[in-house]
């Protein structure tokens, strides 16, 4: 047998401002080079928030990303509300978990239903999905609108909404407003538990490898605004330590950062991650649905992260009907701020995992300094780990086979790429 | 029959933002024979922006290997999908078009889309001159068709060139 080279290549061209590809080098069952380049804009918001006012932080930072932008609006008014001292009302973090609840409910419903399903289905996209099981996608369509719907009433918008503010909200909702929103939501709950029946029905690869596991974890609450930053290989620190336990260094062939956790290597973020440090944080109704879908948790198959969005969607909806069932109008929208010089920082859980901000502020509250590290960044050395675990199975394969797996592997991840459009070339090198 | 929709896509980066300039010429432009939006955001929204209305033009960058600035224009049915996308904020709009197809929300009309040069210099620096330069004639097709389908008493948007 002669030895084999073989380069992979998934080449992604971006809509125009956005590049991503990722190459691969297998060589005698050996990888040797394995890059998954990626652009990722949000290094350039760090220079132009510098000299802005902090109140225009929470809407320029809703701009980074058009899938999650409140993820990116919650991390920057938590850090700027710690370097300012100011106190929130309880009824306004109480919405402000209902707004991130409307941002999980989309944000999932979109990869669950159009991105990640087809992998497991046999499907080449969801265009084919449709044409086989056009109730499936259309309920995944539904709960989009549902989340939409949630993130339009608080964020004035559901792209780019601009609802948040430090302090808590320009506006907030009238009674009136959430019972109509309950109406919309509430049929929701249903479809959310027929997808995760679903999805717990799909045949899913076993993935198996050494990972390490980060996210919050609140003393009572699933996780999204608030706790400590804590990990499976036992990490249990306080939020502002993140800079203590997280090393971030550059890599040439990407202008993402890689990030590695107490010098012991790449880390996973996102769902499963949560799910896997927090399952006992579920209140029971949806701990009972999570328990029963074949699946045990912890585990460290990154393919059941599709399993782990579908129950985040049930929590996020029973979690939003509970905060609208308890609602009490705040008296005010926000609290008052008073701009210092100072500096601080918040990790809150975006849908596809933590998401750290930290700010510095003069003594009219300008931005100094901004550093942003959004959960992509943050698991591409774990994808790039996994996908060299993968790599040495894929030399026997068929070439479109091969691509299709790295593609999935990449795809249960959900990275954030520049919002670009991918096109695939896979190269093949025998020698 | 409700008024022509057209879709503007783009971002404000480099030729990427074609698409939206285009738009914003014919709004400026506009008699009040068509409702004019744009949109950053062609993934799952344009599925909702598409089902607004039952004829629509749809104006975007593409890449086909053709010159900077060719003006292609073919209906919405026959534009060719891309690959699948690898992440949520993949999805375009070749991808919206061809699940509204399957799903039944995929109204009549055009795609018009100038063929743009993505590289990294041009992110930032606006609308390269030979892109700019096809405006005029894009403007041009949208106006053509306006024209047609009104002489047509609103009637059918065929797919060919007749």
């Amino acid at each position: 047998m002669t030895a084999r080279s073989r380069t992979i290549e998934v080449k992604t061209l971006a809509r125009v401002e956005g590049e991503g590809s990722l190459h691969l080098t297998v060589e005698r069952g050996e990888v040797t080079d394995l890059r998954l380049e990626i652009f990722e804009p949000p290094r350039f918001f760090e220079a132009f928030l510098r000299g802005r006012d902090a109140s225009e932080v929470p809407d320029l930072t809703a701009r980074i990303c058009g899938i999650c932008p409140v993820a990116y609006q919650m991390s920057a008014v938590h850090a700027l509300e710690r370097a300012f001292g100011v106190e929130v009302d309880p009824r306004v973090r109480a919405l402000r978990r209902l707004y991130y609840c409307g941002e999980w409910i989309e944000s999932h419903a979109l990869h669950v239903h159009l991105l990640a399903a087809p992998d497991f289905l046999g499907c080449a996209s969801v265009v084919e999905l449709a044409a086989k099981d056009r109730a499936a996608v259309e309920r995944g369509m539904r709960l989009k609108k549902a989340g939409d719907a949630i993130i339009r009433l608080l964020g004035g918008r559901s792209v780019h909404p601009v609802g948040a503010c430090i302090g808590g909200f320009t506006r907030v909702p009238r009674p009136a407003e959430l019972h109509v929103l309950r109406d919309t939501l509430a049929p929701a709950g249903d479809d959310a538990l027929a997808t995760l029946r679903w999805v717990g029905g799909f045949e899913l690869p076993q993935r198996h490898g050494e990972i390490e596991f980060v996210a919050l974890r609140h003393p009572d609450e699933y996780p999204m605004n608030e706790g400590r930053l804590t990990s499976t290989g036992g990490l249990n620190a306080p939020q502002e330590a993140f800079d203590s336990h997280v090393e971030e260094r550059q890599v040439p062939h990407s202008t993402s950062l890689h990030a590695t956790l107490d010098g012991r290597g790449p880390y996973c973020v996102g769902p499963l991650a949560r799910l896997n440090l927090n399952v006992d944080r579920l209140p029971p109704e949806v701990a009972t649905v999570a328990s029963s879908c074949g699946v045990a948790w912890p585990n460290a198959n990154t393919a059941t992260s599709i399993i782990a969005r579908a129950i985040e969607i049930v929590y996020a909806i029973h979690e939003a009907l509970r905060l609208i069932d308890t609602y009490e109008p705040p008296v005010r929208a926000a609290a008052p701020v008073t701009p210092r010089a100072s500096r601080g920082s918040a990790i809150t859980e975006a849908p596809r995992g933590i998401l750290y901000q930290a700010y510095e502020t003069d003594a009219a509250g300008r931005i100094q300094n901004a550093r942003i590290v959004p959960p992509t960044s943050q698991n591409l050395a774990q994808i790039e780990a996994e996908l060299r675990v993968l790599a040495p199975t894929l030399l026997a394969l068929p070439r479109a086979e091969a691509t299709r797996q790295c593609e999935a592997l990449i795809r249960s991840y959900d990275p954030c790429i520049s919002c670009a459009t991918h096109f695939l070339r896979l190269e093949v090198e025998e020698r | 029959m409700s008024r022509v929709r057209i879709v503007g896509v783009g971002t404000p980066f480099g030729d990427d933002h074609i698409g939206l300039e285009i738009a914003a010429r014919i709004q400026s432009t506009s008699p009040g024979d068509c409702e004019v939006v744009m949109t950053e955001q062609p993934g799952v929204e344009l599925l909702e922006l598409l089902a607004g209305s039952d004829t629509v033009i749809l104006l975007d960058a593409v890449r086909s290997g053709a010159g900077p600035g060719t003006v292609h224009d073919l209906a919405l049915e026959d534009v060719p999908r891309g690959c699948r996308a690898l992440s949520s904020h993949g999805i375009g709009v070749a991808d919206m078009l061809a699940l509204a197809g399957v799903l039944g929300g995929r109204p009549r009309g055009r795609f018009i889309g100038i063929e743009v040069v993505p590289t990294a210099e041009t992110m930032d620096a606006g609308v390269s001159a030979e892109v700019a330069a096809a405006v005029p004639a894009a403007v041009k097709r949208v106006r053509a068709w306006l024209a047609r389908w009104t002489d047509e008493g609103g009637g059918a948007v065929d797919r060919g060139e007749r």
